[in-house]
């Protein structure tokens, strides 16, 4: 007997008219009947989809060859699929071995088909190689159309047994295979397609396959899509990075061929913080990657570092890039055809196949390797990318690291630098980050211990240049801070709960060091605890600048605004001054009230004086000010300017006798930069000579502008000359604010004993208890949010790492050091 | 005026300050920005530099009394 079948298929073609060969055939079909989720992973909606992509996989293979351009998928109402293309069409003669058309062979026999023959197609799709025969047996009808060399054929299955003859239907001007199939609503638990899942993988299978156009047609929700992408995989990165921000312009793109194995890869860098990785071999979408991604992550983590270094672009960077670094906001695509794939793992989506990974590797090596050389702009953006996700990564190894680190702890597992409260109710304790050891010693003493806790902080000074100390917080004392808060620090660690005390109150010296440790700690809250500032936690206490005492009579005044005002209201209400009415020839007399609010005025106007005039002499600063109208288009002209400084010199001969002015210069110059004019004066005072230069940048400055709209402000009462009119004895005239307050300044202060606090060590325990810390008392200010949104840019400057910006800020913009405070 | 925007401390992107619309890495734009700043907390990285040049120092304590007379 021959192993070969019997004649095929009668003409009336019933499956009971098979012979024993046929039955195996059909035997195999119904083991796939019995165990579906064997061949194609479920019988739920994933199993479900899969039965298209089977069918449409074998178009595809058509198109890989070379024969096929256009596939198309449509969704029918009945459930029904129908999938063709314009290939070569399956063949439609007698299979030679088998005895029946080769047809009712792929459509029958599992592991039939021209796949499993590498002559006829060199790589193929098709999970599991499984074939149209699965999606046959699964489906309660299925017909199948071939129109080839001008000729029609047709057949109908029914759960995998023909129903009738595969035979010739007449002519056709058409070519291609059509597939049209309803899945079994026996085997499935649900047999509706979806059309964005089955949208979404021909969107993939159009990227894989360029130039091949895919589409899918809803037929009662008349939704399609056509799908075709000449750029393949880079098409498929471009769409994949749509809503991404790319940190470099194009689309990288790697191939080659080995041993028969092709790989193609498409990438780009983007600012996300994920990666995101498609692979695929043979159009499969091996979710769980597999040998072909292990190469490609092996070779770009080895391909960047080695470029990198050859460019010394690791100098700065203390650790070494990790794969997870290099790849942060990649989004990146390969795809390798294989002959002969192997797929393991839970569902099948693993490449096995061990020796992709070299080739992969390889062709990654050479032409990466080849492409950064081509364009260092981008290896150098992709690194310094990396080389943040590798500084983020142990910035938070770390801080995890640091936070979890034991400073000096008492028996109770608390700082022992910490003077704990007696009280445990979080609501009900506060605690001082006081500024220096002395003054913790002060606070120590000057607390209540049942809810105050004392928590000295130390800044750390680093002599960084010859003329210039940097102040910073120590990791010591930032360590020993979040224990005794009791939060933890940093992602997933940071517990507000778990705060220990519901008021936080930074309290420091009024000098720059107390100014800077309070910017710092200002910072940090704000930067690593904002929830413990939003939360209301964090204050300010405002320990007195002055003690005023005048005889028995002890007054502590928070700063020179509130000494001024104490010590110039006694004073000030019998004081009468006699001012220029403003825009009008005669006097009139300021008094009362207004006096306080004039004096007040001239004060802060002196004081932002000062500060503008800096290194200049502040003698002419004043008289520009004074001639100044304010428009800075009257730099531009030189009658304006000559003007203007014939105007200066008569005040200046009104004001000061030569000797003391030793004015040797006064004139303009032209200033090209900005096509204006701009004063030089030199001067002599107290010895020194003195270069005055008033010029574009200087009378465009915030600072000037507003020495300018407090001057007004002074005005707004009244010109100079001021006539000091006291309630006894004589009046006498001054011809500037600066003398007429310090007239009022001087008289005020008689039978004063003034002492200034510059720390808050110079205060006794009593007088800190009483000004500062007596919850009944004190003033506290509680820092908000956001105070500290506008500080934060300050902050960047002057910590950011552009020393010489940071300097220059600090000498050119000093008087912002106000806004740092809150 | 509040400000709708401020720039993450570490990379410069755009944070929205409305308590609403601020993500949860707020003032940064990201965990990771935040991770990085706090390593530098640590890494002792964040100073703030003082001149010693005598007039500077002096005008600085000006500048604070300045600021605290004016409240």
């Amino acid at each position: 007997m021959s192993e070969t079948p019997d004649t095929p298929g009668q003409p009336d073609g019933g499956p009971t008219k098979y012979t024993g060969a046929n039955i195996k055939v059909l035997e195999g079909l119904e083991a796939v009947r019995k165990r579906p989720g064997m061949y194609i992973g479920d019988t739920q909606t994933r199993g479900l989809h899969h039965l298209v992509y089977e069918v449409v996989d074998n178009s595809i293979d058509e198109a890989l060859a070379g024969h096929c351009s256009q596939v198309r998928v449509d969704m029918h109402i009945d459930g029904s699929i129908t999938v063709q293309d314009d290939g070569r069409g399956i063949p439609t003669d007698m299979h030679p071995t088998e005895g029946v058309p080769t047809v009712q062979v792929v459509m029958t026999k599992l592991h039939a088909g021209g796949k499993f023959d590498n002559d006829s197609y060199k790589v193929s799709g098709g999970l599991h190689g499984v074939g149209i025969s699965v999606v046959n047996a699964l489906s309660e009808s299925l017909t199948v159309e071939v129109f080839q060399k001008g000729k029609y054929f047709h057949q109908e299955y029914g759960r995998g047994f023909p129903i009738t003859e595969f035979r010739e239907m007449g002519p056709t001007n058409r070519r291609g295979t059509k597939v049209t199939f309803k899945p079994d609503s026996e085997i499935f638990e649900t047999t509706e397609f979806s059309f964005d899942v089955l949208s979404g993988r021909l969107r993939e299978l159009a990227f894989l396959n360029k130039g091949v156009r895919i589409s899918i047609h809803q037929e009662d929700q008349e939704k399609h899509h056509d799908f075709m992408y000449e750029g393949g995989i880079v098409s498929f990165v471009e769409h994949l990075v749509q809503h991404k921000t790319p940190i470099h312009s194009d689309v990288i793109y790697l191939e080659g061929e080995k041993d028969g194995i092709t790989c193609e890869i498409s990438m780009q860098w983007t600012t996300a913080y994920q990666e995101t990785m498609y692979t695929f071999a043979n159009n499969i979408n091996t979710r769980e990657g597999g040998t072909h991604l292990s190469g490609l992550k092996a070779a770009l983590t080895r391909t960047i570092n080695s470029w990198g270094n050859e460019q010394g672009l690791f100098k700065k960077l203390k650790t070494t890039l990790g794969g997870d670094d290099i790849r942060e906001g990649l989004v990146c695509v390969i795809s390798v055809k294989i002959p002969d794939p192997q797929f393991e793992g839970q569902t099948k989506t693993k490449l096995g196949n061990s020796n992709v990974k070299g080739i992969v590797e390889s062709i990654v090596n050479e032409q990466l390797g080849y492409f950064l050389e081509m364009n260092a702009g981008v290896g150098k953006i992709v690194i310094e990318k990396a080389s943040e996700a590798a500084r983020a990564r142990e910035a938070a190894r770390k801080a995890r690291d640091l936070a979890r680190r034991k400073t000096v702890l008492d028996g109770s597992g608390l700082p022992g630098k910490l003077a704990d409260c007696q009280e445990k109710d979080p609501e009900r304790c506060e605690i001082y980050l006081v500024e220096g050891d002395s003054a913790g010693g002060s606070a120590k003493s000057a607390r209540d211990r049942k809810f105050q806790a004392i928590l000295p902080l130390r800044g750390k000074i680093l002599n960084v240049e010859k003329a210039r100390f940097d102040r910073m917080l120590g990791n010591n004392e930032i360590v020993t801070m979040i224990t005794a808060l009791g939060t933890g620090i940093g992602q997933g660690d940071f517990n507000l709960e778990k705060l220990r005390y519901h008021r936080i109150i930074i309290m420091t010296d009024a000098d720059v060091d107390g100014s800077h440790i309070r910017t710092l700690l200002l910072t940090f809250f704000f930067r690593q605890m904002t929830d413990l500032v939003t939360g209301g936690h964090l204050y300010i206490a405002q320990p007195p600048l002055f003690k005023a005492k005048k005889g028995k009579r002890v007054t502590y005044l928070k700063d020179e605004a509130a000494l001024t005002d104490h010590l110039f209201n006694a004073e000030a209400r019998s004081l009468k001054i006699r001012v220029s009415a403003p825009g009008e020839s005669g006097e009139s007399e300021v008094a009362g009230e207004s006096v306080m609010e004039l004096l007040a005025a001239i004060q802060k106007f002196l004081n932002l004086l000062e500060k503008v005039a800096r290194r200049h002499d502040l003698r002419l600063v004043h008289a520009f000010l004074e001639a100044f109208d304010g428009n800075v288009e009257t730099m531009r002209s030189r009658e304006a300017m000559q003007g203007l400084i014939a105007t200066m010199k008569t005040r200046l001969e009104q004001l000061y006798r030569p000797d003391d002015l030793r004015l040797t210069q006064l004139d303009i110059e032209q200033d090209e930069g900005y096509s204006a004019w701009e004063i030089h004066g030199r001067t002599r005072q107290t010895g020194v000579d003195r270069r005055t230069h008033i010029g574009w940048d200087f009378v465009t400055s915030g600072d000037f502008r507003e020495v300018k709209r407090l001057l007004d402000r002074v005005r707004s009462f009244g010109a100079a000359p001021y006539t000091h009119v006291p309630e006894r004895g004589n009046e006498t005239v001054y011809e500037t604010e600066r003398e007429l307050f310090a007239r009022v300044d001087g008289d005020s202060r008689k039978g004063y004993d003034i002492q200034r606090y510059k720390g808050l060590g110079e205060m006794n325990p009593e007088q800190l208890w009483d000004t500062t810390m007596d919850p009944t008392k004190r003033t506290l200010v509680q820092v908000k949010v956001e105070d500290l949104v506008e500080a934060d840019d300050i902050f960047t400057i002057l910590m950011g790492d552009q020393v010489d910006q940071r300097r220059s800020f600090i000498e050119d913009n000093a008087l912002n050091v106000r806004n740092l405070d809150v | 005026m509040t400000r709708k925007v401020l720039l993450c401390p570490k990379c410069k992107t755009p944070v929205a300050v409305e308590a609403s619309l601020r993500p949860t890495a707020f003032p940064f734009c990201s965990d990771r920005c935040r991770a990085v700043d706090l390593g530098k907390w640590f890494g002792e990285e964040f100073m703030i530099p003082a001149p010693i040049d005598p007039d500077d120092h002096e005008s600085i304590e000006a500048v604070i009394a300045a600021r605290r007379g004016e409240g």
